[in-house]
Formats: structure tokens, sequence, C-alpha cells
């Protein structure tokens, strides 16, 4: 009896399997997808139109079919006011009248006429005000990861007002410190110039929250990015920190939902990300993505030495490992942008 | 003759006297038991061979008649025991006890199906199906733990979402739309483990049966289907302890007599599935930690042959982690007590008061956030049920029943001190649902047998409430609010009722042939809020309101019923048609939890279910089994207004459920040395999914786009299953045994598709499959009786 509790035992381990599969996939009519937003910020505003192109595991997709070339795309608020957006190749549109600024409080809609006359709006949509962001604070992390183990997390506090149903969303980016050996700083000197460099760093996290369950509250320590630790050296951040409408929160989430899907029985419901945009003579023909209408704080942070942790000595020891390699700093490691970002 | 007989309810007692005439005849009451255990046989059936009368036994297993006075010889037989003849002097009334010896050494103790050969020609109900508690235990099933729905799910018409998914659907219906009634009262949550198991004990029940078409006005609420479980009583003869282990839990059973008049039922069950989560690839499962475990208590006390007495209880519950964050955690507890009195052969009374409560609670553990959410869902019913047996052949029933709902569909309160969680909950509901039901059953002649019955039922959404008014041309958000009514405490928030129909007839057409037809209304005031394919123990029970009407179904069915070979082979074919009202879909993106505008989320749909269910058995002799076929159909079609919520432009379109194909196989050969062979085959075609036709670029991210659900299939299941159980016994009367029972589920280790998923892996979207049970799991499982 024992030795048929082995031969169980090791059977199960083995129960739950992986396999690729082919499957008949169906291809719809294309679908138009909207990405774009107005802001507090100064112009320009940007829109992106394109199509849903065909769904492709094996041969890819011909991108340049799928751009939205020569519509009209038009943004107005609710005193009458509007601004034009002229293409600018790619499915990109932008504005370019300089006086057209968005304002919080103020509403806005989107237009976009296509070629072949189909027309499409958003609701107008008010833009909401979002708090400042109070701190952002740094935490020395460990990864998980064999190429850059250590890394410094970020996290934003801000205070939710009371009053007001708030929606969040945050985004980030931010610079790492690298080092080379360098390159001679003149002909024939001696010292080494740009030895030492800034790697951004970004995500595309979809990063939202409402403020639903801590109205009033403050919210502490939510995580907005992590910057991997290369070498001993400076890091700098910048927050952008979000107020958004709740119908923009809500697609956030369904884009969220739709895309951690993993095919379980226990998924949501599969459906399309649609959002604001819809076809003004046919209300089910619903454009994916959404026209945000936003309101945007930003804050730097510069993280000069590490904090500390129980692993401090193996993160120096970590970075001691690393080889240096030759050449300009700013050459080596790809994405490096040649002037120094402000703050840093 | 020193043991008094014990009575339950669901019987019906089949006598032959009325009031009027009996003073010419005398009363017979013979209470068949089994020759080893003692235990009464129900279903067992009498017959005077002199005058063929006959009776059979209610479900304590006494057979009441009333007879000229006479020498009568009497035949008594019961399904899975030999036939035993009997001379009885019949001078003044007589209570005679009978012992049948089972046919138990020859491993034919075992009939899945009927409690009576020819049960399918002789009932009017059609339909039906039973599960034995003995054949249970010797099936092949995933790690040896013997499951009371998944043996269900080898039947026709019973389907689940996916194996190892909670549940079970019936025709074409929702989860939540099955009734299952322990010991008459309702199991909201039917899931051990996220759905791998069932909660009950198998070793607590005496018998299971399952209604899939128009069932009793006795009982309503749900709109599918009606299981009904019933524990065992305690047994009278002295005390016994029977028990089980398997790779995935310990069960324990012990029964007997406290005192003359009183019995005592307990058992429980205890898993220990870690070590099997341990072993999966998955790490978010291979670092999950779970515990369940199950109990019942039941005492039974009759003070005289009129009277019993019975109170129960049970208790499930469940915990889940998910490595480092989240604790589920859920529990069922139910209670009931019956007072069962046994006016005069004939008439019996039926007085209940049940409860039933499910209870979540989600323990979420991140820095700063640390909360507790909890939702429940309670029932406190009292129920009468009076049993009248006018004549030989008209039977009548009524009764009322009472219910108070209390539901929390969510509430949320910050854990520990830094948490910037806000306490929160959705307005509690209170509901109020009355019962009042007649239900006759008339044997027109010999072979015509019509089952007619009536129930209204009554609901009331009770507040404290508020109910919001939206704008009446914009699809109902929060922001179309336009006006909000607050009902006080008591007062009716909202109200609804109607009659339910419920009609059957059987013609018998030759000796062994039957038509039969049925047809009945459902209503259902409760809906289970789930936005998955599967139901998961996270989902949330809803009351009506203004905005969700209770769901009605209407179901006809007809049958032909076909035995040969002396009831040694039974064949059916049913069809039948069900059309289902008020049923819910969700809105995308919909936001459930903790929604206290939740009627923003759902949409109304209609719900349509046909099908063809083909059926063969074979009941006697050293090989047994059946084999059914199903052709079905489930589909729904959302119902609004405005045409962007539409689902697949609001045509009917396939439900999760629609499974058109399905073939079950089960065979049980019995061989020497008391070894018994069982193996069960199942294909089915694959349930509709959802995949991508399209995709775009978004946030820098690739995006599938989903814009037809359920145009696609997984590809199809299927699986064979088997499995050797031996029995200890050396000889029929040995009353301590075991049976070991080695299984191997899914012999030729075929990968059925659980799940499949997309994933971007290097720049390309591959498709996958996962397997859950894709090699085969042997098992190994022992079940004793000390």
């Amino acid at each position: 009896m024992y030795r048929l509790f082995v031969i169980l035992l090791t059977s199960v381990l083995v129960a739950a399997c992986i396999d690729q599969v082919d499957l008949p996939i169906r291809t719809e009519e294309p679908r138009l997808v909207v990405e774009g937003q107005i802001t507090n910020e100064a112009p320009p505003y940007t829109v992106r139109l394109t199509y849903t192109g065909k769904y492709g595991g094996t041969g890819g997709q011909n991108v340049n079919d799928q751009y939205v070339k020569e519509a009209q795309v038009t943004v107005a608020d609710d005193q009458g006011r509007s601004a034009r957006f002229v293409s600018m190749g790619l499915g990109l549109y932008q504005t370019t009248d300089s006086t057209f600024r968005g304002q919080v409080g103020r509403a806005y809609s989107l237009s976009v006429v296509l070629a072949d006359g189909k027309r499409y709006v958003t609701k107008s949509e008010r833009m909401p005000a979002v708090p400042v962001i109070d701190s952002v604070s740094a935490t020395l992390i460990k990864t998980g990861s064999i190429v850059t183990p250590y890394a410094l997390s970020y996290a934003v506090n801000t205070t939710d007002p009371a009053n007001e149903q708030n929606y969040y969303r945050w985004s980030a980016y931010g610079y790492t410190t690298r080092l080379s050996m360098g390159v001679p700083c003149s002909l024939g000197n001696p010292t080494r110039c740009n030895t030492r460099c800034w790697v951004s760093v970004s995500n595309d996290i979809v990063n939202v929250y409402s403020d639903e369950a801590i109205n009033g509250n403050p919210l502490r320590g939510r995580f907005v990015l992590q910057v991997p630790i290369y070498a001993v050296g400076p890091q700098l951040v910048e927050v952008q920190q979000y107020g958004i409408t709740q119908a923009n929160y809500q697609f956030w989430k369904l884009y969220q939902q739709q895309n951690a899907r993993t095919g379980s029985i226990f998924d949501p419901l599969p459906a399309p990300v649609t959002g604001n945009l819809v076809n003004t003579s046919d209300p089910s023909d619903l454009a994916r993505g959404y026209f945000a209408v936003t309101s945007i704080t930003r804050r730097r942070y510069r993280q000069q030495s590490f904090p500390s942790a129980v692993f401090y000595s193996a993160l120096l020891s970590f970075i001691s490992s690393q080889i240096i390699p030759d050449g300009d700093c700013r050459a080596t490691y790809g994405n490096v942008p040649i002037l120094e970002p402000e703050g840093w | 003759m020193k043991l008094r007989l014990t009575l339950l309810c669901f019987c019906c007692l089949f006598a032959f006297s009325s009031s009027v005439i009996a003073q010419q005849r005398l009363r017979l009451s013979v209470v068949v038991r089994d020759g080893i255990t003692k235990k009464p046989i129900p279903g067992a059936s009498l017959l005077v061979a002199e005058t063929k009368l006959g009776a059979r036994a209610d479900s304590a297993g006494v057979i009441a008649l009333t007879h000229p006075p006479g020498v009568l010889t009497i035949y008594v037989s019961a399904v899975g025991y030999f036939r035993g003849r009997e001379t009885v002097v019949l001078d003044f009334n007589k209570r005679v006890e009978y012992f049948l010896q089972p046919r138990s050494t020859d491993l034919e103790e075992v009939d899945v199906r009927a409690t009576r050969k020819d049960k399918n020609i002789k009932d009017v109900q059609m339909g039906q199906i039973l599960i034995s508690m003995p054949e249970l235990k010797r099936m092949p099933v995933v790690l040896g733990e013997p499951d009371i729905l998944k043996a269900l799910t080898l039947q026709s018409g019973v389907t689940t979402a996916g194996e190892g998914a909670g549940g079970f659907n019936v025709r074409g219906g929702r989860a939540d739309q099955n009734l299952v009634l322990v010991d008459g009262a309702p199991l909201f949550n039917t899931s051990h483990l996220l759905g791998f198991y069932t909660n009950i004990n198998p070793d607590m029940v005496q018998d299971v049966s399952l209604n899939k078409g128009a069932f009793s006005a006795q009982y309503g609420g749900r709109v599918s289907s009606l299981l009904l479980m019933s524990t065992r009583n305690g047994n009278k003869d002295g005390w016994r302890v029977s028990g089980g282990l398997s790779p995935v839990s310990v069960r324990a059973v012990v029964d007997g007599p406290i005192s003359k008049k009183l019995t005592l039922l307990a058992g429980g069950r205890v898993a220990f599935p870690n070590y099997l989560l341990q072993s999966f690839p998955s790490a978010s499962v291979k670092n999950s930690r779970a515990f369940f475990y199950d109990g019942n208590i039941k005492l039974t006390y009759t003070p005289n042959e009129q009277n019993t007495i019975s109170l129960s209880a049970y208790r499930s519950q469940d915990n889940f982690r998910f490595p480092g964050d989240t604790l589920y955690g859920w529990h069922s507890n139910v209670l009931t007590g019956r007072w069962s009195y046994l006016v005069r052969p004939g008439l019996q009374v039926n007085l209940s008061a049940l409860y039933s409560g499910y209870f979540l609670n989600v323990d979420g553990v991140s820095p700063n956030l640390n909360f507790r959410f909890t939702s429940h869902i309670e029932q406190k019913e009292g129920k009468a049920d009076v049993f009248y047996t006018v004549n030989k052949s008209f039977k009548v029933q009524f009764g009322v029943n009472a219910i108070l709902y209390g539901n929390q569909t969510g509430a949320i309160q910050p854990m520990g001190e830094n948490s910037s969680i806000n306490a929160r909950q959705v307005n509690p509901e209170r509901g109020r649902e009355l019962g009042a039901y007649v239900n006759t059953e008339w044997e027109l002649t010999p072979s015509i047998t019509l089952m007619a019955g009536l129930r209204y039922s009554a609901f009331a959404l009770l507040g404290p409430q508020t109910v919001y008014g939206y704008a009446e041309n914009l699809p109902p958000s929060p922001e179309t609010v336009v006006d909000s009514v607050q009902y006080s405490s008591g007062k009716v928030a909202q109200a609804y009722g109607g009659f339910e129909p419920r009609l059957a007839l059987r013609v018998q057409i030759a000796k062994n042939t039957a038509l039969k037809a049925s047809a009945g209304r459902t209503r259902q005031y409760l809906n289970l809020i789930s936005n998955t394919t599967a139901i998961t123990p996270l989902d949330f029970w809803k009351l009506s309101d203004r905005y969700l009407p209770p769901q009605i179904a209407d179901q006809v069915s007809l049958g032909l019923f076909q035995n040969l070979q002396d009831n040694a082979f039974e064949i059916s074919v049913e069809g039948y048609y069900k059309r289902l009202q008020n049923q819910i879909d969700y809105r995308y993106g919909a936001n459930l939890i903790l929604n206290p505008k939740l009627e923003t989320a759902l949409l109304h749909a209609a719900g349509r279910a046909y099908g063809v269910e083909f059926g063969l058995s074979k009941n006697t002799g050293r090989l047994t089994g059946q084999f059914n076929y199903t052709y079905a159909r489930s589909l729904i079609a959302v119902q609004t207004p405005f045409d962007e919520l539409r689902i697949n432009g609001g045509d009917y379109y396939p439900s999760y459920i629609d499974r058109p194909h399905t073939l079950n196989m089960q065979a049980r050969w019995g061989m020497s040395h008391n070894w018994t062979f069982s193996t069960n085959f199942v294909y089915y075609t694959g349930v509709p999914a959802t995949y991508p036709d399209g995709q775009y670029t978004y946030n820098g991210d690739v995006v599938q786009d989903y814009s037809r659900r359920n145009a696609d299939r997984i590809p199809d299941y299927h699986r064979l299953d088997v499995a050797f159980s031996k029995d200890t016994r050396f000889n029929k009367s040995q009353k301590r045994y075991g049976i070991w029972t080695l299984g191997i589920y899914n012999v030729y280790a075929h990968k059925n598709p659980y799940s499949i998923y997309f994933t971007r892996y290097n720049q390309r979207t591959e498709s996958y499959r996962l397997s859950v049970f894709g090699t085969m799991i042997p098992s190994i499982a022992y079940n004793f009786y000390f």
C-alpha cells in the first residue's frame, strides 16, 4: 500500500500541464481605436486613431494599414470653443491652437469624422481636479530577477479630499545611474569623461485607484515605479498623478480586467475594451480606447543614496561584481539621453 | 418487535383503506429491514399472493396496508435483496418485522437508478435521477474522494462549467437555479476547495434524488432542478462506526442508539489538500494553502409509532489562502428540526423549522490597506406539509411555508490601526417569501396516472431600502439617477408573486412501456451574482428588487420509457423545452462588488434550452451499467432598449453551459473474490468560449479584442476512468468490513482543456491550453464499516 501512495504522489506532480495549441481564429470587421487626452497642461494635445487589426499569432500584421488617415478631429469645450487636430502621420493627430488649453471644471468632448463620412463623438466630460502629491518615498527591494536583483521601489503619498469622489491614475518614469570606463575627455588627455550616465526607466502599468474605500483619508505608499540599481549613484523619478473621470476609471478597470485574462473559468467574462467614442448613427459601434479628460500634477524626486536594508551588504557586493564596459556611457546602454536630465 | 418505527417526511403512504370501510378490514404494517444492518429498507414492496394487493414501503421502510382478515402469503422484495416469502395470519391489527437478506456478497446490492425495478414505468415522475451511496464509493473519481455532485454530472442533462468547477447545471439552467436541500433546508453553496469537491459528506447521506423536470408543487424557489438529500437516521440496534480515507480527506461517522427511543448520527470529514497544492507547477497554486472540513449531527427521537422528531445540524468550512496576500474563508451552517406525526394510516403531518446560512469573508493584506470583506445570506423557514392518501388511487398533499431572508451583498471594514480603508457596506436586504401548494396524484386507471399540482408563491422585499429611479431614455448608470425612494424598516419595497402549476401524466401503453409528459412553471426570487463562467465562493446572492424581477422558468417534457427482459433493461427517451425569463447578464466591465447601485451593472436576458436525452441501462446481472447520450442546447439573449449595451447585437447566443453533444457510459462488472470493476467514459462538446478576433496597440501594449461573445468553442472533452474495488467480507452477514477502491482517473491521459488562454511571448500571441487533470491520476481509497 505504501508503494501505491508513492506512485500517487509522484503522478500528481505532473497533473496540471500547459501546451500550446492551434485554434481556428475568426476575423471581424476592423474597429476604430482612439487613444488620447486633453489635460490642464499646455498644449499640444495628441490623439492617436487606428483600426483594430487581424488577430495574429504567426503572420503578424501590416501596421501601416491600420492608421486612420484623413480624419477630421476636433475637441470642443462647454463654452463653444473648439480646436482642430492636424494629422501628423502614423495615425497621430495634434492640436495646433496654443491658446486652447484644458481647464479643471470645464467640460470637453471629442469629435472624429472619418474619410468615409462616419462620425464618432464622445459624451462631454468635465475635467476633474487632482490633489497634489504630498511626497514620493523610496524603498530598497529585492526584485527576484537575476540581471537586476536590487531596485528602488517608488511610492506616492497623497491626501484624498473628503468632499468629492476622486479617481486617480499614476504614471512615472525615472533615471538610474550606470557606469562605463568612459572616453578621453579630449585627445591625449588621460582623464576620462562620460564614465557615468542616466539610463531612463519607465513602465506601462495601468495604475488606477478609486477613493471609494478610503474617501477623505491619506493614501500612503501607492506603488508607482521600480527602478533597478546598477551602480552607486543617484536616481531621479518623476511621478504624474492624474485626476480622471469616473467613466475613464471604469474604462481602465475594464482594460486591466481584460488584459489580465488567463482564460480560466474564474476569469471575468471577455469583453471589448470600449470607451467613450461612439458612432453617432449606430450606438452599438463603439470605438476601442478612450479620449480622456484629465488633470495632471507632477512631482520629481531625487534619491541620492540607498536607504538601509538588511541585505545592504549583498547589494554592495552585487554592485562591485558588475563588469564596467569601455566607451562613452551614453553610447553603451542604448536609450540614454545625451543631456543630463533636469534635476539630476 | 421491540423497536418502534421511524417515520420521516417525504413519504407517501400507500394504504388501501379509507376510513369508511376500515371496520371490515384489518391493518397490517410490515417493517422491512436489512438482514445485516437491521436498517429499514425504503422502497421495499409487498405483494399479497392471494388477493394480488400490494404496497410499497415509505422512506422508513414501513409498508402499511389494510386487508380483509385471513391467512395471507406475502412476498417482500427490494432492489438489491433476495425476495422473501412469509405466511401471515391476519386475525387482528398486526405489525410484522421482516428481514431481507442482501445480495451484497455477489455485489449486486448496488442499483444506481431505481428503488423499484419498474419504477421508471410505474412512476408518474420523469426526469429523475437517483444515486445510491454504495455505488458512489466504488466509482472512479479524482483522488478517490467520493463526490455526490460529480456523480450526478455523469448523468444525462447534468453538466458543470468545467472540470473542477463548483456547482452543476441542469438542462441548460444556471448553477444558482438548483434547489439543493439537505434534510429540507437549502444549501447556498456546495463547494469545497473552490469547487473541486462537494461539501456534502456522502457517508451521512441516505439517498439522493435529482429532479430535472417539473417537480412536485411541494417545492419552489429555484427554477431548474430539485436535488433532495436526506441524511441517515442513527442505527437503532447498536453503535457502528464507518468512514473512509482518501488521498484528500479522512471521514468518520458514528451512529447508534442513545436510548431505546433516541438515536444519534454524528460524522465529519477533514481534508489535507496542501501537499497536493504544493505539487502543482504554477507558483500561485503551489504556495496556496487550503483547508476544509464538514460535519453533521442528527438526533432522531421516536417516542411512539405515530411520532418522530428529528434534529439535524450541518456545518462546512473552507479556507483558502493565496500566497502572501489574500485569505478567503467561507462556511455554511444548516439546522433543521422536524416533527412527523402519523395521524392515522394514510394521513401524515410534517412540521419543519429550517435555517440555512452562507458566509464569506475575504481578508486582504497589503500595507496600509488591510481590510476584511464579508457577505452572507441567511434563510429561516417554517413549513407544514400534510400527506393524505384518500384511497388507493388518489393521494393529495398540501402545505404552506414561510421564509425570511437576510442578505448582505457586501461589507468592508479596515483591519489594523494603519489601514486607510473606510468601513462601508451595501444596504443589507431583507425579504419574505410565502408559499402554499396542493399536489394531487390520481391513478385514473391502472395505466394512467395524473399528477396535478399548484403552488402560489409571494415575495416581498422589505425595508429599510433605498430604491433609485433612473432617467428613462438613458442606460441606467450612477450618473442618470433622477430620484430615490426610502422605505422604512418592515415596509414592502417591492412585491412579486404568482402561480406555479405543475403537471405530470403517465400513460402505460403496454406492460413494459410508458409514455409520460410533464409541464411546469417555477419562480425564483434569488439570483447569484457572478461575473465568471464558473461559480466561485466569492459570488454573492441578491434578492429580487424593483430592477430584478423573479426568474421564471417554463418547462415541458415528453418521454417514452421501455423496460425489457423483466426490467433488466431500461430504455428511455426524453425531450424537453425550457423557457427562462428575467435572467441576468452583466454589462461590459461591470463592477459588482460593493456596488450600491448594482442594477446599473446588470442586464436582463431571456434564455431558452431544449434537448433530447437518450438512456439505456442494464440493472441486473454481473454486468450492469448505463449509456446516456444527450443532445442539448442552451441559448441566451440580452434584452435592453439600449443598443450600446446589447451583447452580440441582442441575438440569441450560446450560453456558457451550451454543450450540444454529451455521451456518458458507466459499467460495473462483478468479479470473483468480491472484486468489482467499474468504468466511466465521458465525451462532450467543448463549451463556448470567446477567442480574440482582433488586436490593437493601446497604452504601449498589445490588446486583444473580443467583439463577439461565445462565438468559439474549446476543443471537445473525453476521458476514461476505471476502478477496482475489493469488498473484504467473507460472507454476507459479516458486520465489520472494509472496501478498498483503486482507481485511475483519465486512463489514457487525455489532455482535456480546462481553459484556453492567449499570451504574448516574443512579440507573438499564442494560444495555450491548460489541462488540470492532464494525465492519468491513480488513487486509492478505503471505506470501512465497524
